[in-house]
């Protein structure tokens, strides 16, 4: 077996109390096996040198560790908004190496070229086989980051993301944990190379609404003018709302009705949520929006949200399932990236997005934060090379 | 050059077909024409199918923003509500008022949506703020919190004194400044309740967000409204509970006290009464052998056997023996009481027939009910037994009748009569007598106490004869009191156990 993982969550006040716990129970999970890594998912409030400090004090200071804040973290317990959840992993057969990158902002692409350089530190004669980043939510479009990395670690695996989602939905602001330091404006990537075998899904549940429109004009992740228009008469025309009623229930707007891409020879739309609306009538998605791309108004219900959970959860399950064919080797670890729309939308009926994926993978361990975009390929099997940036989807990450 | 038939006709041919052709051709052009035209009506038709669409589109995405709106509202308004539920589960556990603001925890508020919160309680007495909750706060942002509402507290005793929940969306500028609330408590949007108990200090709560996710609606207002009311009637239960739990308190120490003091008296009194009948009894005994030598002394002289007394000696002596007898019965019944009264009596209990115990005494004391021409009736059953010590009872019996026969006027009525109650048997001594009035009916069991008629005026007595019968029949664990009244009767009524008592 490759690897091994135990997860272990904590509410507790204190941090040195929650550490403890959290650390037991991952302990107790991972049937006392040495430990090669270790993957810190805390609430905003945790982000404090102490805490990585406490954790290297109980699992030993030479063990890897990288991790992020998140405004929420789920687990096979349930989903919390003020908790530490760290992960612990056994991975003797399988390769890894972590890295991280702080003051990405200013050059996002020399930023996933740099972590790229890192991680292949002593990896270049592997095979690489997935790469995992966890990215700040100040980070809008991650596409440059990406094709920083994919330059250096190449095209023929693929690469799965989170940008975390902040507490403070103002400020965006979240913590990066790598070693022992906490930074942000940061990236931390793991790269895995060797006998490791994943599965992918990757959902999100809306599907388009009215008829198909043009970008004329966008600028990475600007879109400047539809049809001739501003981009915002879209959203007027829409919902009958001048600029500044739209500004006020932008939020709630943008979740509820994002914009879809249409990607060429595929079923599935690529959102984008609206962050702002500017003065000039263009709007500022979270992601890019090429040029001349077709998009339509995407909308979503609960029903819709949950299927796409459980389709995501079937894709990641068929997919290692093929990939350990015809051995079938248990799925150690359920890494899911959520998106914050998707807890929105379902409000209170998000425990049933968790329940369907337990049910599809009963007693692996889960684990999983909330996140403002998530980075994967389109679809779970077939990777063609490319890396999209999604907005309200639910990645479900199964490894063996 | 001529040209020959064969050539002009294919000339002709070749023009004709060059017509047809063309005619053809315009045919065809008129027919794609037609068919551009259908083509372009097809696609202005679809065009505008799909206007309608989108139109139609435009109206499903208002309706569901609508309803997602109204949906999130109802999924505020619920999770609020199972919040609320919580709280007041949890302020029913507690009657400590301090404990009842303990009982809010950070993600209580963050279940409605919320994530600061403050609790301030008006002391009237030092006239000032007592802040009770704070929730997301630290001690710098709540220091200047305090200090800004204690320089403006006007404000918010206006506001507590309103009695309404105000927010954002609700707030009357003339009262209040949203924009100096959103400053001063460093939130984007808030709610204050005020905390209204019937009774003690009034408050208010407040409650906040620092996010900007959604503004604050009628939902919210209405659940803060709840909680705030909440916690008013937690302070009020704990209130109410302090007062009673003083009061519990209070009459507790004061009937501990009461307790100390009867007890305190009571053994004053056993030590007084012990005393007293120690007293008694000594000065008794000593009263005793003097009073033997007088008597002797004045039957020697009465018996004139020291030789021949003049007539006025003899009646003088006689008076002496009559004297004597009176206070030696006198003694014996004070002697009697005494030891009655201290325990050193013991009774011979033995079950005796009341109705033969009762004839007994009638015999005895007939002399006197016939010189008075008294009726006498007795209707005792024959066949009840008391278990007593028979001398003792007979004493009763002898003081009651004998009081009867002294107060009933002549040619009056005493009647005995004897019924059974559970195991004892309650016996009436019913006369006709002067009656006793109602003040002296207590008093009369108590020793020397006589009650003040023209009877007892005329005819002597010592005071100790009911205060002996009280003590013969508690000593037998009975019972005694009178009914009367004024020119009409008495009757004494006592229980004595009977016989089966003892079976």
């Amino acid at each position: 077996m490759p690897i091994y993982a135990g997860v272990g969550i904590s509410s507790n006040k204190d941090y040195k109390l929650a550490v403890a716990e959290a650390v037991y129970q991952a302990r107790i999970n991972l049937k006392q096996k040495d430990i090669s890594l270790a993957l810190v998912f805390t609430s905003f409030e945790y982000a404090i040198p102490y805490l990585l400090k406490a954790i290297s004090n109980i699992i030993g200071t030479g063990v890897p560790l990288i991790g992020t804040t998140s405004n929420a973290i789920l687990t096979q317990d349930g989903i919390y908004n003020h908790a530490v959840a760290i992960t612990l992993i056994s991975a003797k057969e399988a390769y890894f190496n972590s890295a991280s990158v702080k003051n990405i902002l200013t050059n996002l692409q020399v930023g996933g070229d740099n972590l790229g350089k890192q991680l292949l530190y002593g990896m270049k004669d592997l095979k690489r086989r997935l790469c995992i980043i966890l990215s700040d939510g100040l980070i809008i479009d991650n596409l440059p980051l990406i094709k920083g990395l994919q330059q250096r670690l190449g095209l023929s695996f693929p690469i799965i993301g989170a940008t975390a989602a902040s507490h403070n939905i103002r400020l965006n602001k979240t913590y990066q944990y790598f070693n022992h330091e906490i930074s942000n404006s940061s990236i931390v990537g793991l790269l895995w190379a060797g006998k490791v075998n994943f599965g992918l899904g990757i959902k999100h549940g809306w599907k388009p609404i009215g008829k198909p429109h043009w970008v004329n004009t966008s600028d990475k992740f600007i879109i400047k003018e539809i049809e001739k228009r501003p981009a915002v008469s879209l959203y007027q025309d829409y919902f009958a709302k001048d600029i500044m009623a739209l500004k006020k229930e932008l939020r709630r707007i943008s979740r509820l009705y994002p914009i879809g891409i249409n990607i060429s020879g595929e079923e599935e739309y690529l959102l984008r949520n609206i962050l702002f609306i500017r003065e000039d009538g263009s709007l500022i998605c979270r992601g890019d929006v090429p040029t001349d791309s077709q998009i339509r108004l995407m909308i979503g219900t609960k029903e819709s949200c949950l299927a796409a959970t459980e389709e995501a959860a079937r894709q990641a399950k068929q997919a290692i399932a093929l990939q350990t064919f015809p051995k079938q080797e248990s799925i150690r670890i359920i890494f899911v990236f959520n998106s914050v729309s998707r807890l929105y939308l379902l409000g209170r009926h998000i425990t049933e997005e968790l329940a369907i994926i337990k049910s599809y993978f009963p007693g692996t361990p889960i684990v999983g934060i909330c996140t403002y975009g998530e980075q994967a390929p389109l679809k779970a099997t077939d990777f063609t090379g490319k890396t999209y940036c999604h907005n309200q989807t639910i990645a479900i990450l199964a490894m063996s | 050059m001529k040209m020959d038939y064969s050539q002009i006709y294919l000339f002709y041919l070749l023009g004709l077909s060059i017509v047809l052709i063309i005619i053809m051709l315009l045919r065809n052009i008129k027919d794609k024409d037609e068919q551009i035209k259908r083509l372009r009506a097809s696609i202005s038709r679809l065009n505008n199918s799909l206007d309608q669409m989108d139109e139609q589109a435009k109206l499903i995405v208002r309706t569901d923003l609508e309803l997602n709106k109204i949906q999130e509202e109802l999924d505020k308004k619920i999770s609020g509500l199972y919040t609320l539920q919580k709280l007041s589960r949890s302020f029913a556990s507690t009657l400590d008022k301090k404990a009842i603001f303990n009982q809010i925890k950070p993600e209580h508020i963050e279940e409605l949506g919320m994530q600061r919160a403050l609790g301030f309680l008006w002391q009237e007495d030092k006239k000032r703020f007592l802040q009770t909750l704070a929730i997301g706060y630290n001690q710098e942002e709540l220091n200047n919190i305090v200090s800004e509402i204690t320089s403006n507290q006007n404000i918010y005793l206006k506001l507590i004194k309103r009695g309404k929940t105000i927010s954002l969306r609700s707030a009357d500028p003339k009262l209040i400044s949203t924009q100096e609330i959103r400053r001063i408590f460093k939130v984007r949007a808030f709610c204050i309740s005020p905390i209204l108990p019937k009774e003690g200090n009034h408050g208010f709560l407040f409650v906040g967000t620092t996010s900007e996710e959604g503004p604050i609606t009628e939902g919210d207002e209405e659940l803060i409204t709840i909680l705030a009311h909440t916690i008013g009637q937690a302070l009020e239960n704990a209130d109410l509970f302090e007062a009673t739990w003083r009061a519990q308190q209070e009459l507790e120490r004061r009937v501990e006290q009461r307790t100390r003091e009867l007890t305190r008296a009571v053994e004053e009194l056993k030590r007084v009464s012990k005393r007293k009948s120690d007293f008694v009894s000594a000065v008794s005994h000593e009263l005793r052998t003097p009073l033997t030598s007088i008597k002797g002394y004045a039957s020697i002289l009465l018996s004139k056997s020291l030789g021949e007394i003049p007539l006025p000696i003899q009646e003088r002596l006689k008076k002496i023996n009559r004297h004597s007898d009176e206070l030696v019965h006198m003694i014996n019944d004070l002697l009697d009481i005494s030891r009655l009264e201290s325990g050193r009596t013991t009774l011979k209990r033995q079950p005796h027939n009341l109705k033969e115990l009762v004839d007994s005494i009638i015999d005895l004391l007939s002399m006197q009910i016939k010189n008075k021409s008294l009726t006498l009736s007795v209707d005792i059953p024959p066949d009840i037994k008391v278990l007593v010590d028979r001398s003792q009872v007979e004493r009763v019996f002898v003081n009651l009748i004998g009081n009867a026969i002294k107060f009933t006027p002549e040619k009056g009525t005493i009647c005995l009569r004897a019924k059974l109650i559970n195991d004892s048997v309650q016996v009436d001594v019913i006369d006709t007598g002067i009656g006793i009035p109602k003040e002296a009916r207590e008093t009369i069991f108590e020793e020397f106490y006589r009650v003040d008629n023209p009877i007892n005026e005329k005819v002597k007595g010592t005071g100790l004869g009911l205060s002996l019968v009280k003590n013969i029949i508690e000593v037998h664990r009975g019972r005694i009191w009178v009914e009367s009244q004024l020119g009409v009767g008495s009757t004494f009524s006592f229980l004595l156990p009977t016989a089966s008592h003892q079976e």
